[in-house]
């Protein structure tokens, strides 16, 4: 598709996300174009699948936040480092009735990571070069939903009084800030949901375990080749998806360097000679065997024939498709994925999953311990049924 | 000294140099005084960089003082918006200088408008900012954008040698790119610098291939000497390239007959055989 096919197309897309501000009881059609996976973002820039992802987020300051939307909106928050998207992950939350303290602190925090990469956005229009509409700093935009938030205990906003402090804010973000300061200190009306979890990641309808890809030829970091069985069936196993090329370092940096630290947790355990730990790369054209080696390496891996980074020697669409990966491609690399980490049975099917979330490492440990314990006989037979997300 | 005590002294040091400079014109006087209202020299000077109104040369000097800042880190943020909208607006200023300028520092800083500005240019060439070679190199800073398809595109059409030049530059760490290099390089009747840029991005995205033409080129006579230099130097320092291959090479240079060829051959040829006698 030609450039200029591409935009026409991302302007109707634009349209029908506009349109649907107007119908809030259509706000689920929004939450389905937020899987990167989606065909609109097919081809796009980086910098193209981050507006339009924008767009469709800051579209929920509107239409309301529907429960199905907050995973998304969560990850943002969390490993977000485009100011315009994030900014639009704040302005979702703007019309939920109560934030959760969990949640505070993300947008505590995306307001810290944004503070040093602040721009001025707007999202009435989907065009970057729009001249006419006006622009609010994407700090501004995270702080107003502070504020909107309501009043907290003042340990869980230090860091707001702490970029007061430093007065190294543009003077529309501190105005915001006092705003948010007087707002975060009064008097709470009510106890606030502090412990409400978000509600569970809608799955695919499609089961993972109806693509076969048992064949599919893989070829790990020391080159070596093997097709999918070998080395995903016998054992149990912990993988993850990332590619060197990343430039969010709250993603693929972030997640190699977790899944070593989680592969040194199981190394002392029992446990540790019992699964497989792997990593497969989004982008197995650029990543070859000596990258996947020294992205690991750099990281602390440690590689041998039980732990290892893969790529897939063909086409990555089969492993997408299989694990309905949260991931879109541009020209050439990814232009976005989400944060993803699978736990495998020993025949290589999902079984517990970790999405859009940075994971934490007891919790994954204590999954692999309970998938690699002994199995009772109808959970042999049915192994699907106990898939769960987190 | 570190990089925090760094920063401090050497933004303290252009403090000093800049309350004790002597303006270099009067138009730059009359600019800073037109901002002397405006709340802060750093706000000061980026709205005179901004300003299509004041002359060329104070602008220049309030883009310095910017960018002097803009080292000063953390100190820098509060700006850091309104200097990236300033950049976006002399993106497309009159003056050429000051446009490439803004447009190259955006471009670094992977924006989302100046690539936006720069593809409406390379559609629409009533629209282009700067030449097409220019754009495409900006384009090129950024990996996850556009630059691969349009570098593709331009190196199939009827496009002038600066932006061909650009256009495999861009290409260099696209490894859908292999085909396109290899044709490059065994094409003869392509000019010699899009031959030796082509070698250059063989070698990186698929050595194996660039090692088998290479050879080919470097053993033909009737080849350019300038293509069959670098490809040689190209050979000579690829890594993981094997012994036993190479002493084969080795032994075939050894037999070419380089007489009449360009002194740079010679030496190119000199220096791998040397590299690979036994000592």
């Amino acid at each position: 598709m030609s450039a200029a096919a591409k935009t026409a197309e991302t302007a109707e897309i634009a349209a029908t996300v506009v349109a649907i501000r107007h119908a809030p009881s259509r706000r689920e059609e929004l939450v389905a174009l937020l899987a990167e996976q989606s065909p609109i973002y097919r081809g796009l820039s980086a910098g193209e699948a981050e507006r339009l992802r924008g767009f469709i987020l800051a579209s929920f300051e509107k239409t309301g936040l529907p429960p199905s939307a907050l995973p998304f909106v969560r990850e943002e928050l969390q490993t977000g480092i485009n100011p315009y998207t994030v900014a639009a992950a704040a302005k979702a939350l703007r019309r939920t009735s109560e934030i959760s303290d969990d949640i505070f602190a993300l947008l505590v925090a995306a307001a810290e990571r944004i503070a040093g990469n602040d721009d001025n956005v707007q999202y009435e229009t989907i065009d970057p070069v729009d001249r006419v509409t006006r622009r609010t700093g994407a700090l501004t935009e995270i702080i107003r939903t502070i504020a909107a938030s309501g009043p907290r205990a003042r340990p869980l906003w230090a860091a707001i009084d702490a970029m007061a402090a430093r007065g190294n804010v543009s003077a529309e973000g501190m105005m915001a800030i006092d705003l948010a300061r007087q707002a975060l200190s009064s008097q709470p009306n009510a106890p606030c949901c502090c412990t409400a979890e978000p509600p569970p990641l809608v799955l695919p309808a499609q089961s993972p375990a109806a693509r076969d890809v048992s064949d599919l030829a893989l070829e790990d970091q020391s080159g070596a080749t093997f097709k999918y069985r070998d080395f995903l069936y016998g054992r149990p196993s912990v993988v993850t998806f990332f590619y060197t090329r990343c430039m969010n370092p709250e993603k693929c940096s972030l997640t190699v360097s977790k899944l070593a630290a989680l592969q040194r947790g199981l190394a002392g355990t029992e446990l540790g000679s019992r699964i497989n730990v792997g990593a497969f790369t989004y982008d197995p054209t650029y990543d070859h065997a000596r990258r996947l080696q020294i992205y690991g390496m750099e990281r602390g891996f440690r590689f041998d024939d039980h732990n290892r980074f893969i790529r897939t020697v063909g086409s990555f669409a089969p492993l997408q498709a299989k694990f309905d990966l949260g991931v879109g491609f541009g020209a050439t690399t990814v232009n976005r994925h989400s944060v993803e980490l699978l736990i495998l049975d020993a025949e290589g099917e999902p079984v517990r999953q970790f999405r859009r979330v940075q994971w934490d490492e007891t919790e994954v440990v204590a999954a692999v311990r309970e998938i690699a314990r002994p199995r009772s006989a109808p959970e042999q037979a049915n192994p699907q049924s106990a898939i769960a997300s987190s | 000294m570190n990089v925090d005590d760094y920063r401090k002294a050497f933004t303290a040091e252009m403090e000093k140099q800049r309350q004790t400079a002597a303006p270099s014109a009067p138009a730059a006087l009359a600019a800073q005084d037109k901002a002397a209202d405006a709340p802060d020299p750093l706000a000061a000077a980026i709205a005179t960089f901004r300003d299509s109104s004041q002359p060329a040369g104070a602008r220049q000097t309030a883009l310095r003082n910017v960018q002097t800042a803009t080292f000063a880190g953390p100190g820098f943020d509060r700006y850091r918006s309104s200097f990236r909208d300033a950049l976006r607006a002399v993106a497309e200023d009159k003056n050429e200088e000051l446009r490439t300028q803004a447009l190259e520092m955006l471009a670094i800083d992977k924006d989302e408008v100046a690539q936006q500005l720069l593809l409406r240019g390379l559609q629409n060439p009533g629209q282009a900012l700067v030449s097409t070679a220019k754009a495409v190199q900006l384009l090129a800073h950024d990996d996850h954008g556009a630059a691969v398809p349009i570098a593709q595109r331009i190196l199939k059409g009827d496009y002038d040698l600066d932006a061909k030049e650009e256009a495999l530059r861009a290409l260099a760490s696209d490894p859908g790119s292999t085909g396109l290099f290899a044709d490059i390089l065994a094409d003869r009747s392509q000019p010699q610098q899009l031959r030796s840029l082509s070698a250059s991005g063989l070698r990186a995205v698929d050595p194996q291939r660039f090692t088998q033409l290479a050879q080919r080129i470097i053993a033909d006579d009737r080849e350019n000497d300038e293509v069959r230099t670098n490809a040689l130097g190209a050979l000579d320092h690829l890594q993981g390239l094997s012994t036993k291959l190479n002493s084969d090479f080795a032994d075939k240079l050894s037999k070419l007959d380089l007489t009449g060829k360009s002194d740079d051959l010679r030496a190119a040829a000199t220096r791998f055989l040397q590299a690979r006698t036994p000592k």
